[in-house]
């Protein structure tokens, strides 16, 4: 069993507010190998994107890592100083955020971003960093690359905007890709466009990418490996098609209900009731008691440990056996 | 969706116009054709989807019916009225029976307006009684989900599923009998959408309601709507009920829309994956709008403009010289 190339240890990351600390992350552990595709998935606030910030000491000022490490080819880059942490930025862990209109520099052409990393870890030239750029639009299928290097990304549509997004990313082929909701601001015929080209270049760069989705479809079509997240913890973690097959948490179930399907009918959306608990008031026990059709008195005494049920698959639901159960019985008579 | 008695709305040829740029310095100004001879109707009580991507006009198209917007030509037919040229004065006493929800619960509710200053502006300017207000202010909060404890507070403690009901319940304060949903669910988390559309659902038995849903999200307009157009670059390219359009797509720009949409357990491979990008609708393609990115396109496709017309009697329309089977 090789090592994984990002490991994330029992992290909890605290923010600071005039109300007190807040944990938004609480004891998230998560690892990625060379070359596989891991989906973090959860709701609006469920800690998904600060854990990832956390990985380049990004989420911001007055957050910090309470507890935990993140190990990457053998360094805990929570201990890293600024200096040492930005050689791996843009280096060895790249990111895409979420909002292609707001990541780029509005008053820099496209080809100086792309240029940038290239000239800073790279060590090249102006001359050779321009002609990369160049290559690595052609590589994300921008068309007339020379022209659009020496434009600014108003003069780009949101599609263009993030396929510069990941030349940038993958200018100094990375050995790890995070990418935070890559193509939620995008249309579908977009996002098509987006993740097929994101496949693409991760079987030619054999790169590691961590895909934050609130999108199950694109995580079906996309990821080998599922981590479902839930009020600051990861929830349930299994290989893509377990998932689907044997979801194990009753948050997972919920999630994927959620969606209405293209090829089936129903007169209402399931939906879960309640909402999710504030980091400020956590309850005991399970953080999904409230709103769980299995919960039994027993969840609520302790916070449910990670178990196994099935080849790689984990859950966090101390009646994991009995929500697959149930979900097969369903599929069954659907 | 052929010659049924007097549908409720009835738009005509819509054309929706805008100054764009000059092409040279003291030039006249080239026309933005970002709707471009629109036409469908919406029966009592149905529910038209309207989907496209981006830029192809779907929300101008809501803002000229909702009279937001001057058209610049084709007629809006309301219940029988003409309000294509309508005056803003004349129009007020009828815009209690068409109202409109936003997509963005975060901007349109007035961030300094109390719950209760929010819902009762509504009926203060159509002149009902104070006594009233209350009364209604109260069953609607209730009726969305809310209840009277949240009426002293402002929109920002509220959460973006809250929020989408409060901009609910004061499109529905007036009793309205056309409500145009404009993305009402893409600002919102998956559990919460779930929740939004079941409530607008309940809320069309309930009371009737007849909806022009806008979004570019297809399962969920293939989940609420009765019949679908789907737009391109200011122009529908096809039209029909829910269940033609979407178990048969005729239009291969429907069809790549519907194979675009990442599915769970669904087989990969089989996506057509559309290449390049919209073009501008400042200089729209000649012939067919889709033609520049169609993987069927044809000579004809570049210099003859295809009708929306059905492919069988019977079907959906489809404006394609070469209607997919």
């Amino acid at each position: 069993m090789n090592r994984p190339l990002l490991s994330i240890e029992d992290l909890r990351v605290t923010f600071d507010t005039n109300e007190g600390g807040l944990t938004v992350v609480d004891g998230v552990s998560l690892s990625v190998n060379a070359g596989e595709i891991l989906a973090v998935v959860g709701e609006s606030g469920c800690g998904k994107s600060v854990t990832a910030l956390s990985v380049l000491q990004l989420a911001g000022t007055n957050s910090r890592v309470s507890g935990g490490s993140i190990n990457f080819e053998g360094v805990d880059l929570t201990k890293l100083p600024a200096d040492q942490i930005r050689q791996y930025r843009g280096k060895k862990i790249s990111y895409i955020f979420q909002e292609p209109m707001t990541s780029l520099n509005p008053v820099l052409t496209i080809g100086e971003q792309i240029m940038e990393p290239l000239m800073l870890h790279e060590g090249l030239s102006r001359k050779a960093a321009l002609k990369e750029a160049v290559r690595l639009l052609e590589m994300v299928n921008m068309p007339s690359p020379d022209v659009r290097v020496r434009e600014y990304p108003h003069q780009l549509s949101g599609g263009m905007r993030q396929r510069v997004m990941i030349a940038i990313a993958l200018s100094c082929k990375p050995a790890l890709l995070i990418a935070d909701e890559p193509t939620t601001a995008l249309d579908v015929t977009v996002q098509a466009q987006i993740l097929e080209l994101m496949e693409n270049l991760q079987k030619e760069l054999q790169m590691a990418i961590i895909l934050i989705t609130h999108d199950m479809g694109v995580v079906a079509e996309f990821a080998h490996r599922v981590a479902v997240m839930y009020a600051g913890k990861v929830v349930e973690v299994a290989p893509a098609d377990a998932i689907f097959s044997r979801p194990g948490h009753p948050y997972t179930q919920a999630l994927m209900r959620s969606i209405p399907a293209m090829d089936s009918d129903v007169e209402r959306l399931p939906t879960l009731a309640g909402t999710v608990p504030s980091p400020a008031a956590m309850p005991a026990g399970c953080r999904f008691f409230d709103r769980c059709d299995f919960g039994i008195a027993e969840c609520q005494k302790t916070d449910p440990p990670m178990f196994g049920t099935g080849h790689e698959h984990t859950v966090a639901c101390i009646r994991a056996e009995h929500v697959q159960c149930h979900f097969q019985r369903t599929q069954e008579k659907a | 969706m052929n010659s049924m008695p007097a549908p409720l709305l009835q738009v005509n040829d819509l054309k929706m116009h805008f100054a764009g740029p000059r092409p040279r310095p003291l030039q006249p100004r080239l026309p933005v054709r970002s709707v471009d001879g629109v036409s469908f109707q919406i029966e009592h009580g149905q529910t038209l989807g309207l989907v496209g991507e981006s830029g192809c006009g779907k929300t101008t198209t809501a803002r000229a019916i909702m009279r937001l917007l001057e058209p610049t030509d084709g007629s809006i037919i309301f219940n029988g009225t003409d309000i294509t040229h309508m005056g803003q004065r004349q129009l007020r006493p009828l815009r209690h029976d068409f109202q409109m929800i936003a997509q963005d619960p975060f901007s349109s509710l007035n961030p300094r307006m109390r719950v209760g200053r929010l819902l009762r502006e509504p009926m203060q300017i159509a002149n009902i009684p104070r006594a009233e207000q209350l009364e209604r202010l109260q069953h609607s909060l209730r009726r969305v989900g809310l209840n009277e404890s949240h009426i002293t507070r402002f929109p920002h403690e509220f959460s973006g599923g809250q929020r989408q009901r409060l901009a609910i319940a004061r499109a529905l304060m007036l009793n309205p009998k056309l409500v145009i949903c404009d993305e009402p669910v893409s600002a919102l988390d998956v559990s919460v959408q779930a929740q939004i559309v079941n409530l607008l659902q309940d809320l069309q038995h309930e009371f009737g309601l007849t909806y022009l849903f806008v979004s570019h999200d297809l399962s969920i307009v293939r989940h609420i709507s009765t019949n679908v157009a789907v737009m391109y670059l200011g122009k529908i390219m096809e039209y029909g009920t829910r269940h033609d359009v979407f178990s048969r797509p005729r239009h291969p720009y429907t069809s790549a829309l519907i194979s675009a949409v990442p599915k769970v357990g669904g087989k990969r491979g089989q996506r057509v994956v559309l290449h390049g990008e919209l073009p501008s609708p400042i200089n729209p393609p000649s012939g067919c709008r889709f033609h520049t990115r169609c993987p069927y396109a044809q000579p004809i496709c570049r210099t003859d403009e295809p009708a929306l017309s059905p492919k069988e009697a019977g079907q959906q329309l489809v404006a394609c010289h070469f209607p997919l089977d």
